[in-house]
């Protein structure tokens, strides 16, 4: 091979250009701490660390939307659970314990109605519980005892197509109308003030009726409760490794890449200092 | 017979040869780092014996008139066609690279995260279908859905808009190239009919057409009279002897094609028929790369559009009434969230028909669940749609690097080929100076010698 001085020249700058650039993008990644800085690096891997971090963002959204509703719940059973006593006291009267109170008792029922109408009027976050979807309408009213909502139901998006829903319809919780929990109190309180111990006592059934419907809707709602914690404790083992995946996809491992510039480094230093030694001497230096 | 002035005259031709070859030497030292260069070397022989009365005279040395040029004719086809390669590579992994940084979406600031972010609103909204400041986070991340697609379909228009001026002004320099090399075609036959060697308008030459080629793919071979002829895109001629084509550019659809102009003005479109060099890197990003990108971008932002339309307008707004188009517009480059729901998002439908407001939440639902449905190309869901997009422009950059990085190193092998027959060594020229210097130093003593004689004869004359 006959080699000539263009021809070394050229080749030092080729190398050196070379092994700049390699430690440019090594020491890139030393910075950054990730070993994908752009598509072209790992594209396949590019794709991925995407898809994680929608599944991660998707992942926090449906934790959110489990926390809300998980709150929603825990309201409504703490209202249920105050109509369930409020129907507890109205059923202790309706034994008819002081026949010669029962004006008193009846004036009683009526604030036991006014608390229960206060219960089925209750705002979670300035919206009607109990009035279906229609939550900016007041459920009952203390005129007609009958329900104004409709037969909506609370909708949340608790996973990946995975909806669920407590129920929101007044008369599904507090009983038809006609035969809601005002109406019962309506006759309870009637029958006290008309002193017909049939009539008073015939409430007891309606109200036992009453309470195990609330009962029922309660141990729905726990069920639905239930059912959002384990997909809440799923969700953060699911995020867990999610997590583990895209630092695994897209953390460069550092230690590695310090070793890997070093290496580089050396190459670069013994380039240039074997660079020097050659391109220095030629036959000049020895024609004199 | 011998001659005392024959003497003389060999010391004469030995003394001017020497020099001459010296001047070649001296040539190649000061041209070590002109690039295409081909060292050059005086040819001499000895000089033609002349017979007198039976006996045998020497003429002492005499120099080609041509020079000689080392130089690989065939080396040189074969870097020309490498170096084609090697610009198309270079301008396509320009131009990939600058689109590579448009959908930088390592730091999580791009399309993929404007989507989540729209999708997470509508399950915001679900959760308080009647909540202002849902809806207005909804809106916002709308917006900010709609304007990232129209900033990129705008990106990549743009780039689009910088390669036409590119490819424009590499016309330009192709046409003035062709010029260089039709004057240097007339230099270097006037030199040559007159049995000279042109080598530095060989050179120079020779290193236009490299350069040449590196713009586009040429055709280039040297007739009998030593012209160079160049051909173009199907054999349309550049250059032929000493006339010359012009290249232009001619708007096509918004976009600039190129046009070989005969003679007579009339004009043939010649973009398809190039097939390297750096027109062809630019002209295949543009038009293939680029192209392909926009439909993807715009069939990604359609079906959104028509997919959470078409749910939207089934919903009920806050007022009971049919939901709004969602979104506006014909493609990335105009989706817009409808004006009257950015004017008031009481016009955002949040419930299904059939379910009671403002409590329902069917169509917030629905349109959140829209991003697990998977309505694009290949059963994808708009994401993972997105993500193997960027995969794919990621993979065409890293092929374009990967494509440049092996056709620079194939480029350099070759050049130090070239080298290696061409180029000067500065060891060779300084052992030849040596060598040269000490013939020219006994020529003259030659002289010396022949003169002493001379003087000897005129001394015994007198």
């Amino acid at each position: 091979m006959r080699v000539t001085n263009k021809l070394m020249a050229d080749k030092v700058n080729y190398q050196l250009a070379r092994q700049t650039e390699l430690m440019t993008r090594t020491q890139e990644k030393i910075i950054t701490g990730k070993r994908i800085n752009r598509a072209s690096d790992d594209p396949s891997g590019m794709s991925s660390v995407l898809s994680y971090r929608s599944t991660l963002s998707g992942l926090e959204q449906f934790t959110e939307n489990i926390t809300k509703g998980k709150l929603h719940i825990d309201s409504v059973d703490s209202v249920l659970q105050t109509t369930t006593d409020l129907l507890r006291e109205a059923k202790a009267i309706a034994f008819d314990p002081a026949p010669d109170r029962r004006a008193e008792l009846a004036a009683e029922v009526g604030v036991i109605r006014q608390q229960l109408l206060d219960m089925a009027n209750y705002k979670i976050d300035g919206k009607y519980a109990f009035s279906g979807d229609t939550t900016n309408t007041t459920p009952y009213n203390s005129t007609t005892w009958t329900y104004n909502g409709d037969g909506g139901t609370k909708d949340m998006i608790v996973g990946k197509n995975m909806n669920t829903s407590v129920t929101a319809d007044g008369r599904q919780i507090f009983g038809p109308d006609g035969d809601n929990m005002f109406d019962i109190l309506n006759d309870l309180e009637s029958g006290l003030a008309l002193d017909d111990p049939v009539a008073i006592k015939s409430q007891i059934s309606r109200i036992d009726a009453a309470v195990d419907r609330i009962t029922s809707v309660r141990a729905k709602n726990a069920g639905v409760n239930k059912r959002l914690d384990a997909a809440e404790n799923h969700y953060a083992y699911y995020k867990n490794s999610v997590e583990g995946m895209l630092s695994k996809t897209e953390d460069a491992d550092v230690a590695q890449a310090i070793i890997n510039f070093k290496v580089q480094q050396t190459t670069y230093e013994s380039t240039l200092a074997t660079s020097s030694m050659i391109l220095q001497k030629s036959l000049i230096d020895f024609l004199r | 017979m011998p001659n005392l002035y024959g003497l003389l005259n060999i010391g004469q031709s030995a003394l001017l040869t020497h020099q001459k070859a010296l001047d070649v030497t001296g040539n190649n030292i000061a041209n070590v780092n002109t690039p295409g260069y081909s060292r050059q070397r005086l040819v001499i022989k000895q000089g033609d014996t002349v017979r007198v009365n039976n006996l045998n005279m020497s003429t002492g040395v005499s120099a080609d008139p041509g020079i000689q040029r080392y130089y690989d004719q065939f080396l040189e086809d074969q870097l020309i066609n490498e170096n084609e390669t090697l610009g198309r590579w270079e301008s396509q992994k320009e131009a990939l690279e600058k689109i590579e940084l448009m959908f930088e979406d390592a730091e999580g600031y791009g399309l993929s995260t404007a989507m989540n972010d729209y999708w997470n609103a509508w399950q915001d909204l679900s959760n308080n279908p009647s909540g202002v400041a849902e809806r207005t986070t909804l809106l916002s991340a709308s917006q900010h859905l709609a304007s990232t697609f129209n900033q990129l379909h705008s990106n990549i228009t743009n780039l689009q808009g910088d390669i036409d001026a590119h490819v424009t002004n590499l016309t330009k320099e192709i046409n003035e190239m062709a010029d260089k090399v039709a004057v240097l075609n007339q230099k270097i036959v006037e030199v040559e009919v007159g049995g000279h060697n042109a080598n530095d308008y060989r050179d120079e030459r020779d290193q236009l057409v490299f350069e040449l080629s590196k713009k586009l793919d040429i055709n280039s071979y040297e007739d009998g009279d030593g012209y160079l002829n160049i051909d173009v895109g199907n054999g349309k001629p550049l250059v032929q002897g000493t006339s010359t084509w012009n290249l232009i550019t001619q708007d096509n659809g918004g976009v600039q094609d190129v046009h070989w102009q005969n003679k007579d003005a009339t004009t043939v479109n010649i973009t398809t028929s190039i097939s390297g060099g750096e027109l062809k890197g630019w002209i295949e990003a543009r038009d293939s790369f680029l192209d392909s990108y926009l439909t993807q971008l715009d069939d990604l932002a359609n079906t959104i559009r028509g997919d959470v339309n078409g749910v939207h307008t089934a919903g009920l707004d806050l007022n009971s009434n049919a939901g709004l188009d969602f979104f506006t517009g014909t493609g990335a480059v105009d989706l817009a969230v409808s004006t009257f729901i950015a004017a008031d998002t009481d016009l955002i439908a949040a419930a299904a028909a059939g379910e009671g407001v403002p409590g329902g939440n069917g169509t917030a639902i629905a349109i959140a669940n829209l991003q697990n449905s998977a309505p694009m190309a290949g059963g994808s869901t708009y994401n993972e749609y997105f993500n193997s997009f960027v995969g794919k422009i990621g993979s065409d950059v890293q092929s374009a690097n990967f494509n440049h990085d092996h056709q620079t190193t194939m480029v350099q092998s070759m050049e130090e080929h070239r080298q290696e027959v061409s180029g000067v060594s500065l060891d060779e020229e300084m052992i030849n100076l040596v060598k040269f210097q000490h013939g020219y130093n006994a020529a003259a003593k030659l002289i010396t010698t022949a003169n002493e004689m001379i003087d000897s004869l005129m001394a015994m004359a007198g």
